[in-house]
C-alpha cells in the first residue's frame, strides 16, 4: 500500500511537474487544443477531420469566422509542412486560439465579419510524432512506407542509436579521406574542409547509425515515408527520396489540395516552414518570370509581397533570417505557381545571429556555421543539454577506425525552447490580423446617370478595390481555379442594354484602383449593378432611371 | 431519336436471335482468321454504350472462365463501373507475375472506337484461343489488361446527349471555363432537336461562302474577289446566359482527361485541359491505382481517334533525352511494324509530329512508369478508298463515301430554323457519328487490325528463360555454376527511363538448394571479367535483362545435389530450371 501510494504521489508530482513547464503539444495534445475551440467558441470556430493519414491520423481543418464564412474572402493558414518544424504546428494552433480568445472584441468581431481563416495546424502528423518519441529525429516523411533507395526493399536502412541517448546525431570517424575538420571557433562543430585553400579534412561525417545492409550507403532508407513539402506539383522531383512517385501521391496531399481548389474565397496563404518571403522578400527575376514553364513570380506579385513583407518585419521584428532555397514539390511554391494565389512562408524563428561576449573572452566567428552561432546562442540564454560531448563507440562499419558519436541535438535550431513560443504565437497572430487588414475589397463608386435622349441614359461607374492587395494575383488571371470579377447590369421592366454588357468579367484588379464602365440603357426604372468576386466580396449600386 | 435507337435495337437484336436459331455450326465455313462460331456473338459494324459494353464483358467472362476475369476497378465520377477484362489463360501461371499488355481506350469522350477495338481484342483472344495456337502460346506467356472505356461518363454523354463528332472530348465533371463564377451555363444548343449538334449557316448577300457546284451540301469559301451568298454561324446553339457569347460555357469543354497524369503534370494555365493535379480525375486516379498494382504491365497500348496514326512519345519535349537509342530501336522497331500491319497509319512522336503537351497518358505509363506505349489515333480518311484523302480543301472524298457508299446515312439536310439572336438560318451538316468514328462496315477490319498490332507489341514483352547453367569444379568440395538468363524478345526487363529513375527493382536471379558462398555477375564470361555481389549471394540482383541478348550470373556452392536457379523480374515474369 504504501509503495503504491508513494508511486501515486510520484505520478502526481510529475504531472504537475508536466503542467508547470509546459512544451510542445504532441499529437494528441493538439487534437485535444483544437477540438476544445469549437467546444468554447461554437459560433466563430468549426472544427473537423479534413483526412486521415495512412496511420489513422487526422488532419485537422478549423475555419473561424462569422456568419456564412464560405462567401468571405479567406486567409489559409498552415503549419507541419515539414515534420521536424514543431514550432509550425504551435504557431497556426496558437493563431487561433489567440484570434478566438479575442473573439469578444470589436476590432476581432469586426475583422471576423469580414475575413474568414481556415487553418490547418499540422500536415504532418505522423512525422511530427517522433519529436515526442522515445527516439528523436527529424523526422519529414508520413507513415506511407516507401522505399527511399529504390533497391526493392523497404525500411532496410534507417538510423541506429548508437550510444543509446534516445536521439540521433552525427557520427565522426578519423580518416585520411574525411572531408569535415574541426571549426576553429567551436571545435565541437564540425565544417567542411576547404580543398581549395589547401585546407585536408580529418573526418568522415555520417548522421548515426550503421550501414544496415550493406550497400555502402548509411541511412538512406528508414522509416517513412511522403514528405508533405515534397509531394505538391509545383517542380515535383519525381521518383526522389521522400517525392513519391507522381505529385499529390498522398491522401493528406489530396484532401488538401481538393478542399482548396474547390475554396474561391482564398486570397492568400501563409504556411509555417523553411521558406521565407517574409523577413526577407523575393526580388523579381524577370527570366524566370518570363519561362513557359514560369519559374519566378511576376512583377506585381513582387511589389505585394515586398509590401507585406514590410508588415511583417514591423510586426515580428526578427533580423538575419537564414537564406532558403525552394526544393520543389513545396507548399509554398504550390499556393502561388498552382493555386494562384498570393503565398507567404515563415519559418518563424530561427537562431539569432550571436555577438561575442568579451568579457568571457568570446571572440568574433571566422565561419558561418549555423551549429557554432547555435551553440553560442544557447550558452547565452543558458540553454544547456543540447549537445552531445563526441564519444567514442565500437562502429561495425569502421572496424579498428576512431569512430565517436556526438553533435548539436535534432530540432533545436529551428524550434526554439518552448518558452519563446507564446510570444512568437502573439506576434505571428498580430501579423496576421493586420494581413486580412490588406484584403482585397470591392466597391462601385462615382455612378453617374446621364439622359442621352427620351428613354435613354447613359450610365458609367468606377469598379474599385479598396484594398491594398490587388482583388487576385497577377499569375492569378491565368488559372481557372481563381474566379474573375463578374459585373452584371439587372435590367427591369421594359429596360434594355443598348450599349455595353450587361455581364463581363474582369480580370485582376491592383489595390487602391479601378476601373471604368459604361452603358447606355434605354427605358426607366430601377436598374442596379453588381460587381463582385469571391476573393473581394461583391458590392450592388441601385439606380433610377 | 431516343426511340429511334431502340427501334434499331429492338431489330438488331431480333436479327441476331433469327440468326442464331436459323444456322448451326455445320452449315459454316470458317473464314480465316476469324472465329467461326463464336460463343459470345457481337455485331462489331455498331458502337455499343456503356450498359452494352458492362454485357458483352460479362458474356465473354462468363463464356470463358478459364481465360477471362472480369472485375471492376473503380467508379467513374458519376458512379459507373470501371471494367477491366484480364484476358490470359489462368491455368499457366499466375496471370500477375505474366509480362502485361495494357489496353485502354476512350480517354477522349467522343474518341468511342477504342472501346470497341479493345473489346475486339478480348473476344478475338478468347474465341480464337481454340483453334490458333498462337494465341495458346501467347496467353501462356503473356496477361492483357483491357479496359474498353476508362471514361464512360463521357461515352454515354457523346452518344446520348447532343454532339458533335468531337465533343464533348472532356469528361463530365463541371467545370466554370470562363471563370464567371456559373457553371456550364452556355454550351451547345440542339436547336432542331435530332441529338446532334451541326453547324448553323446564314444566307446573307454579303457571306464569304457559297455552295460548291460540284456538292450542294457543301460550302465553299469564295475567292477572294468574289462575292458568297452564306455566312457560317457556327456549332449549333444560342446566347444561353445573355453575355454576348454563344456556347462558351458547355460541359462539352470542360478539362482534358488526357493532361491529368503524373509524369512532367503541368497546370491548366500552361497546360490547356489540366486539372487540379495529376490523376485528379476519378477515372485516371483508378487507372493509376491499377497499373501500380500491376508492375508486370510492361506494354501499354491507348486507343484514340483520329487521323491514322500509331504515336510513341514524348509529348513533353523536355524528356526527348530519356528516350535513348536502346529504347529508339524497340519503339522504331514496332512501331514501323504496325504502318506494315495497319494500312493508312503513320508511325509518329508526339511532340514533333502533333504538339506537345504535358501530363497525357501515354508519358505517364513511359515516364511514370517506364512502360513501352502507343497511343493509336483510329480512323483515317484514307480507309474510305484505299488511297489518300486529305484535308485539301477542294477534297470531297467525304461527301462522296457519304452519297454512293453509306447512301447519304451520315449527313443531315440543311433546313430552315428560326434563331433567337440570328433569325432565319439553316442547320446542317455531317452527323457525329461520322468524321471521326468508323463507318459500320469498316470498324472490325480496322478493329482486327490494330489489335495485330497491338498482339505484336505485345509479342515483343520480355520473354525469358534460364538458358544454359554450366558447372565447374573447383576443388576442395567447391564448384563455380555459371547461368545464362536469356530473353527473347525486343524489350528488355527495364526501359532506359526506367533504369534512369530506378522506377522497378531489379531482377532477381536466385540459386537455391545448395549452400553459396558467393555471387557474381559475370561481365565478360570469355575473359573471366566479374563484379562480385558481396550481400545475399544467392539472389544476384541484375538492373536489366536487356532484349534479344543475355546476362550471366556465377555462384560459388558448397556440397552436390540438386538445385534451382529460377529468376523474378517484375516485367519479365518468372522462370526457373533445376539442375
Amino acid at each position: 500500500m504504501i509503495q503504491r501510494l508513494s508511486a501515486w504521489l510520484l505520478a502526481i508530482l510529475i504531472l504537475t511537474e508536466a503542467n508547470a513547464q509546459p512544451g510542445y503539444s504532441n499529437y494528441a495534445q493538439q487534437s485535444d487544443r483544437i477540438n476544445a475551440l469549437t467546444k468554447s467558441y461554437p459560433q466563430l470556430a468549426k472544427v473537423r477531420s479534413l483526412a486521415k493519414t495512412n496511420s489513422g491520423k487526422d488532419i485537422w481543418q478549423i475555419t473561424i469566422g462569422s456568419g456564412n464564412m464560405e462567401t468571405k474572402p479567406a486567409i489559409v493558414v498552415v503549419g507541419g509542412v515539414e515534420g521536424n518544424h514543431v514550432l509550425g504546428a504551435e504557431l497556426a494552433i496558437g493563431f487561433a486560439e489567440n484570434l478566438l480568445q479575442g473573439g469578444a472584441s470589436d476590432s476581432i468581431k469586426a475583422l471576423l465579419n469580414k475575413t474568414t481563416f481556415y487553418i490547418f495546424p499540422n500536415m504532418s502528423p505522423d512525422a511530427m510524432e517522433q519529436y515526442f518519441a522515445s527516439l528523436k529525429y527529424e523526422r519529414q516523411g508520413n507513415a506511407t512506407v516507401t522505399d527511399d533507395d529504390r533497391d526493392g526493399k523497404t525500411n532496410e536502412d534507417g538510423f541506429d542509436d548508437l550510444d543509446g541517448n534516445g536521439k540521433i546525431t552525427m557520427i565522426r570517424i578519423e580518416a585520411a579521406v574525411g572531408e569535415y575538420k574541426t571549426n576553429p571557433d567551436d571545435p565541437r562543430s564540425l565544417i567542411k574542409a576547404d580543398l581549395n585553400k589547401g585546407e585536408k579534412g580529418k573526418y568522415i561525417l555520417l548522421t548515426e547509425g550503421t550501414d544496415n545492409d550493406k550497400d555502402g550507403l548509411f541511412n538512406e532508407d528508414g522509416e517513412g515515408g511522403i514528405v508533405f513539402n515534397k509531394n505538391l506539383t509545383y517542380k515535383h522531383a519525381t521518383f526522389s527520396a521522400g517525392a513519391g512517385e507522381f505529385a499529390a501521391s498522398e491522401k493528406e496531399t489530396r484532401a488538401l489540395l481538393d478542399l482548396l481548389f474547390e475554396q474561391f474565397n482564398v486570397y492568400a496563404v501563409l504556411s509555417f516552414g523553411s521558406n521565407n518571403n517574409l523577413s526577407t522578400p523575393l526580388a523579381f527575376n524577370g527570366q524566370a518570370a518570363s519561362q513557359p514553364l514560369i519559374a519566378g513570380w511576376l512583377q506585381p506579385d513582387v511589389k505585394a509581397d515586398s509590401m507585406v513583407s514590410d508588415l511583417y518585419n514591423k510586426t515580428v521584428n526578427m533580423k538575419d533570417a537564414p537564406k532558403t532555397a525552394v526544393a520543389g514539390g513545396d507548399f509554398f511554391s504550390w499556393a502561388y505557381y498552382h493555386y494562384g494565389r498570393y503565398s507567404f512562408s515563415t519559418p518563424g524563428w530561427w537562431v539569432p545571429k550571436t555577438k561575442p561576449d568579451t568579457t568571457k573572452g568570446e571572440k568574433a566567428f571566422t565561419t558561418d556555421d549555423p551549429v557554432a552561432n547555435y551553440l553560442r546562442w544557447a550558452s547565452q540564454q543558458g540553454i544547456t543539454n543540447t549537445f552531445t560531448d563526441w564519444r567514442p563507440v565500437q562502429h561495425p562499419d569502421f572496424p579498428g577506425q576512431k569512430a565517436e558519436v556526438g553533435g548539436v541535438d535534432p530540432f533545436v535550431l529551428t524550434n526554439p525552447p518552448y518558452k519563446l513560443v507564446p510570444d512568437l504565437v502573439k506576434k505571428h497572430a498580430s501579423f496576421l490580423v493586420k494581413l486580412a487588414s490588406f484584403q482585397p475589397e470591392l466597391d462601385i463608386i462615382n455612378v453617374k446617370t446621364e439622359k442621352v435622349s427620351n428613354g435613354l441614359t447613359r450610365i458609367t461607374a468606377d469598379i474599385m478595390n479598396k484594398g491594398a492587395l490587388a482583388s487576385h494575383s497577377k499569375l492569378g488571371e491565368r488559372s481557372y481555379w481563381v474566379k474573375r470579377i463578374n459585373v452584371k447590369t439587372n435590367t427591369t421592366g421594359n429596360q434594355s442594354v443598348i450599349s455595353g454588357k450587361k455581364i463581363q468579367t474582369l480580370n485582376s484588379l491592383e489595390g487602391y484602383s479601378s476601373q471604368q464602365l459604361t452603358w447606355l440603357i434605354k427605358g426607366t426604372g430601377k436598374l442596379s449593378i453588381e460587381a463582385g468576386s469571391p476573393t473581394t466580396g461583391s458590392k450592388t449600386v441601385e439606380i433610377t432611371l | 431519336m431516343k426511340r429511334y435507337i431502340q427501334l434499331i435495337t429492338l431489330n438488331a437484336a431480333l436479327l441476331t436471335a433469327f440468326i442464331a436459331s436459323a444456322q448451326t455450326p455445320d452449315q459454316l465455313f470458317k473464314a480465316a482468321g476469324s472465329p467461326v462460331n463464336p460463343k459470345v456473338q457481337v455485331s462489331w459494324n455498331r458502337y455499343n454504350d456503356h450498359a452494352a459494353i458492362t454485357e458483352i464483358c460479362k458474356k465473354i467472362a462468363t463464356a470463358y472462365p478459364d481465360l477471362a476475369k472480369l472485375e471492376s476497378i473503380g467508379k467513374s465520377y458519376k458512379g459507373r463501373d470501371i471494367w477491366c477484362l484480364t484476358v490470359t489463360d489462368f491455368k499457366k501461371g499466375n496471370p500477375d507475375k505474366k509480362p502485361g499488355m495494357y489496353i485502354d481506350g476512350n480517354i477522349h469522350s467522343n474518341e468511342v472506337q477504342g472501346a470497341e477495338f479493345s473489346l475486339y481484342t478480348a473476344w478475338y483472344l478468347t474465341e480464337s484461343f481454340k483453334d490458333t495456337r498462337f494465341v495458346q502460346e501467347l496467353l501462356a506467356d503473356k496477361t492483357f489488361y483491357i479496359i474498353p472505356t476508362i471514361n464512360p461518363d463521357g461515352r454515354d454523354s457523346y452518344f446520348h446527349e447532343p454532339n458533335t463528332g468531337s465533343s464533348p472530348r472532356s469528361g463530365v465533371i463541371p467545370v466554370d471555363n470562363d471563370r464567371d463564377g456559373q457553371v456550364d451555363e452556355d454550351g451547345y444548343d440542339d436547336l432542331d432537336g435530332d441529338n446532334q449538334v451541326l453547324i448553323m449557316r446564314r444566307r446573307n448577300p454579303n457571306g464569304r461562302y457559297r455552295i460548291d457546284p460540284a456538292e450542294p451540301r457543301r460550302l465553299i469559301q469564295v475567292g477572294p474577289d468574289e462575292k458568297g451568298d452564306y455566312e457560317l454561324l457556327g456549332l449549333e446553339g444560342k446566347d444561353n446566359d445573355g453575355d454576348g457569347l454563344v456556347n462558351e460555357d458547355g460541359y462539352t469543354f470542360e478539362y482534358d482527361p488526357n493532361r491529368d497524369w503524373g509524369w512532367g503534370w503541368q497546370p491548366n494555365y500552361i497546360q490547356n485541359g489540366a486539372y487540379k493535379y495529376p490523376f485528379s480525375i476519378p477515372e485516371n486516379r483508378a487507372v493509376q491505382e491499377f497499373v501500380m498494382k500491376h508492375p508486370n504491365i510492361a506494354a501499354a497500348q491507348s486507343y484514340h481517334n483520329a487521323g491514322g496514326m500509331i504515336l510513341r512519345g514524348p509529348g513533353d519535349p523536355n524528356d526527348l533525352q530519356t528516350y535513348n537509342p536502346q529504347d529508339l530501336q524497340v519503339y522504331d522497331y514496332i512501331g514501323k511494324k504496325g504502318e506494315e500491319l495497319i494500312p493508312g497509319y503513320k508511325y509518329l512522336v508526339v511532340y514533333k509530329d502533333l504538339y506537345s503537351a504535358y501530363g497525357g497518358e501515354l508519358d505517364w505509363f513511359y515516364g511514370g512508369r517506364g512502360v513501352y506505349t502507343f497511343s493509336n489515333e483510329l480512323w483515317t480518311p484514307y480507309l474510305f478508298y484505299n488511297k489518300d484523302a486529305t484535308r485539301d480543301p477542294q477534297d470531297n472524298t467525304s461527301f462522296v463515301f457519304d452519297r454512293w457508299t453509306l447512301f447519304k446515312d451520315a449527313f443531315v439536310d440543311w433546313h430552315e430554323y428560326d434563331h433567337p439572336q440570328y433569325g432565319k438560318i439553316e442547320i446542317g451538316g455531317f452527323k457525329k457519328n461520322f468524321g471521326r468514328a468508323h463507318p459500320g462496315f469498316l470498324l472490325e477490319s480496322d478493329a482486327h487490325r490494330n489489335m495485330s498490332f497491338t498482339i505484336y507489341h505485345c509479342y515483343h514483352t520480355p520473354k525469358l528463360a534460364v538458358d544454359t547453367i554450366k558447372e565447374k569444379d573447383l576443388g576442395d568440395g567447391l564448384k563455380e555454376v555459371t547461368a545464362v538468363i536469356a530473353n527473347s524478345r525486343l524489350m528488355p526487363t527495364h526501359s532506359s527511363q526506367d533504369l534512369k529513375y530506378k522506377i522497378e527493382r531489379p531482377d532477381y536471379i536466385t540459386l537455391t538448394g545448395a549452400k553459396v558462398l558467393a555471387g557474381l555477375i559475370v561481365d565478360n564470361a570469355d575473359l573471366n571479367i566479374t563484379t562480385e555481389q558481396k550481400t545475399d549471394p544467392a539472389t544476384i540482383a541484375v538492373r536489366n535483362i536487356p532484349g534479344l541478348a543475355t546476362v550471366t550470373v556465377r555462384w560459388i556452392v558448397q556440397g552436390s545435389g540438386k538445385y534451382t536457379v529460377a529468376v523474378d523480374s517484375k516485367k519479365g515474369g518468372m522462370v526457373s530450371k533445376v539442375k
